[in-house]
């Protein structure tokens, strides 16, 4: 779908849905973490270095570098 | 006896309840990955004996990491006659993924809702008898910190017999029917705490502050035992000595020498270690640590290494063969390698005494002494750090070249710290620990140390023998041969090195009293130390061979000798070189 974007580009705060996660190295950790399809995530916070982002997923809040976290597309409401 | 497995996410409190079922004393802590490798233990109720297993924290049934690889293999191959699922009341969503995966794999289940006290202060109800319909299998709520459905537990344990039919339903659908969760994700408690700690301005500024407090309550509250212990032993010496007046071998070896470095070691060297452990492992249990990793990822980036080293570095902090089997949660080969060599830049416990000792040479007492030695002490742990990257980054960018790493990091909500359970286990695993390697380690090396300075070659002491064939190279480093031999001496334990360089100074005026560990940096001072002398001995202390304990365990997780004398040689030529050339630098300058 066009309207999906990168997580990375998501405001904190802002609840998006997870639409694709591109094939990477970590896409299986990205899965069992709760990152599926159709999933709610909340950016929470940015890291000093502005090198990773704390997301709410699934009741747990993850620490993702942006570099994974661009693989993942998300979209403003449940595809 | 019935085998159970305790199983879950990682961080859901299975070994808190693996301590409440058994009464062990497994390690907890507040972040995924605590545990790393399977603990057992006996379980009694009602006159009959069950075997716990508590395993490493799985995400999934296809591990990635090397703890997780072990907790799968072990839930597979079928040893267990019943499963207790051990879940995060308050990360269900999540959580029941693995549930009902297990449920799928294994006959004979137990669900346990774990921190379901957490869940109700966060606004998420769990109904777990909808639940137990749902999963088709026995669910008991706990609260494992507070003891509370312990008992129940155990009686589901003791009377499970039933095989569970599979359960149909997928984990979202029963999510949704089983959890109500009212909780504000955006703006609760812990995102408040996190906005302050992981934050642009604070967040680094307040890590350090936080390092040095710790540094200063320890150098502070330090003083007062160790006063206190060596003047206990003084006095136990001396009626000692009277006591074998008239053998003086056994005299020699085993009052000047055993007994004095014992009390070395427990008057100098436990103390701070005594102090500073509860200390730390109250930033553990309130969950900072990966908050750690989070606020310093971008230069991990950097160097091209893994932020959970921080986790690694910060048990090597505790000691240095614990921090090398905590990099097991670091998924990645090369990167885990990283981790393992450099762990050793972190001082362990009993090198970090040794730092303040030597700290306090230069400094001179006065109102602020201990908060100076606390600077210069946070000043070497810090450029210990600095040292891991550098050469983190030489590392992945040579021998150990990879591809660029990832960072997946659970961030946990913050806990209270149990006081308790914190001065229990720092008795059992510092008071201990240290006495009894003081007994193993120190008694041997304190009976050697008094051999050598008795036994002459040719008038000549055989610990001046040694000490003066290392004196050359010694002094290009900074330092002297009598140091440099207790470093050699003290590669069994670091606890021993200060003790051993105070037994070869003082070795016929007995036990020095001393009020504060800055009187007793005054002593070596008498024995012609300079700032240089004492800068020099920091930097080889930060850089040096790791103890045999972690060599030994470097070689059991590596399962190579490669790698395991790569770990012996970089920190030791790092060690030469910057004595080398601080010694040189600081001589310079002092023209």
């Amino acid at each position: 779908m066009d309207n999906a974007i990168s997580l990375t580009a998501v405001p904190i705060n802002t609840a998006v849905f997870i639409y694709d996660i591109k094939k990477s190295p970590c896409r299986n950790r990205l899965y069992e973490l709760g990152f599926t399809k159709g999933t709610r995530v909340i950016p929470l916070h940015i890291n000093p270095g502005k090198s990773a982002v704390a997301y709410f997923v699934k009741g747990a809040v993850i620490a993702l570098r942006n570099s994974d976290a661009e693989n993942i597309y998300v979209m403003g409401d449940k595809a | 006896m019935k085998k159970i497995l305790l199983v879950g996410n990682p961080n859901t409190g299975k070994s808190t309840i693996f301590n409440a079922l058994t009464g062990k004393h497994q390690h907890t802590g507040n972040w995924s990955g605590k545990t790393v490798g399977n603990a057992s233990g006996i379980m009694r109720y009602k006159g009959e004996e069950f075997e716990i297993t508590d395993l490493p924290g799985i995400y999934s049934l296809e591990p990635i990491s090397e703890d997780e690889i072990q907790a799968v293999e072990c839930l597979r191959s079928n040893i267990a006659d019943l499963i207790v699922v051990v879940l995060d009341a308050t990360c269900l969503e999540r959580n029941l993924i693995l549930a009902s995966d297990i449920t799928r794999l294994c006959t004979n289940v137990i669900v346990c809702v774990n921190l379901i006290d957490e869940a109700e202060k966060k606004g998420i109800e769990v109904d777990t008898v909808k639940l137990s319909n749902m999963l088709r299998v026995k669910v008991i709520p706990t609260k494992a910190r507070s003891g509370i459905g312990i008992d129940l537990l155990k009686e589901a344990i003791y009377t499970q017999n039933e095989k569970c039919r599979c359960c149909c339903c997928s984990p979202e659908c029963i999510y949704k029917s089983c959890v109500y969760s009212g909780q504000d994700i955006t703006n609760n408690r812990d995102r408040k705490i996190d906005r302050i700690l992981t934050s642009r301005v604070f967040g680094i500024p307040i890590m350090l502050f936080m390092l040095c407090c710790i540094l200063w309550i320890t150098i502070w509250g330090a003083n007062y035992p160790s006063g206190i212990l060596s003047s206990l032993f003084g006095r136990i010496e001396n009626i000692l000595l009277e006591l074998f007046a008239d053998m003086p071998v056994v005299r020699g070896v085993l009052i000047e020498g055993v007994f004095r470095t014992l009390s070395w070691v427990v008057a100098v060297m436990l103390p701070p270690m005594a102090i500073f452990f509860p200390l730390f492992t109250i930033l553990e249990d309130l969950g900072y640590l990966p908050r750690i990793a989070f606020n310093l990822d971008h230069i991990f980036k950097k160097v091209n290494a893994h932020s959970k080293m921080v986790l690694s570095m910060c048990m090597g902090l505790g000691c240095n063969a614990a921090g090398v089997i905590s990099t097991r949660i670091i998924e990645s080969k090369k990167e885990r390698l990283i981790a393992i060599i450099t762990n050793n830049f972190m001082p362990c416990n009993g090198r970090f005494s040794s730092l303040i000792m030597l700290a306090a040479v230069f400094i001179s007492g006065g109102m602020f002494a201990s908060i100076k030695v606390a600077l210069a002490v946070t000043a070497a742990i810090l450029s210990g750090v600095f040292i891991t990257f550098m050469i983190s980054y030489i590392l992945s960018n040579t021998i150990l070249k990879g591809e660029g790493s990832s960072f997946i990091l659970e961030l946990p909500p913050y806990r209270a710290p149990q006081p308790m359970a914190i001065i229990r286990r720092s008795i059992r695993e510092r008071i201990v620990y240290v006495l009894f390697r003081a007994v193993i380690v120190a008694a041997p090396a304190g009976a050697l140390i008094w051999l050598l300075q008795n036994i002459t070659v040719n008038d000549i002491t055989l610990l001046s023998h040694i000490a003066g064939f290392l004196d050359p190279f010694a002094r290009i480093m900074g330092i002297d041969g009598y140091i440099l031999t207790a470093f050699i001496i003290g590669l069994p334990a670091n606890e021993i090195v200060i003790p051993i360089v105070l037994m070869c100074y003082t070795g016929n005026s007995g036990l020095i009293e001393f009020n504060s560990l800055s009187e007793l940096g005054m002593l070596l001072r008498a024995h012609n130390w300079t700032y240089i002398t004492a800068i020099c001995a920091m930097i080889f202390s930060l850089n040096h061979f790791p103890c045999a304990t972690t060599l030994l365990t470097i070689k059991k997780e590596t399962g190579s000798i490669k790698w395991t004398v790569l770990s012996f040689l970089i920190p030791t030529i790092v060690g030469v070189v910057l004595c080398i050339l601080a010694n040189a630098i600081l001589r310079i300058a002092a023209l």
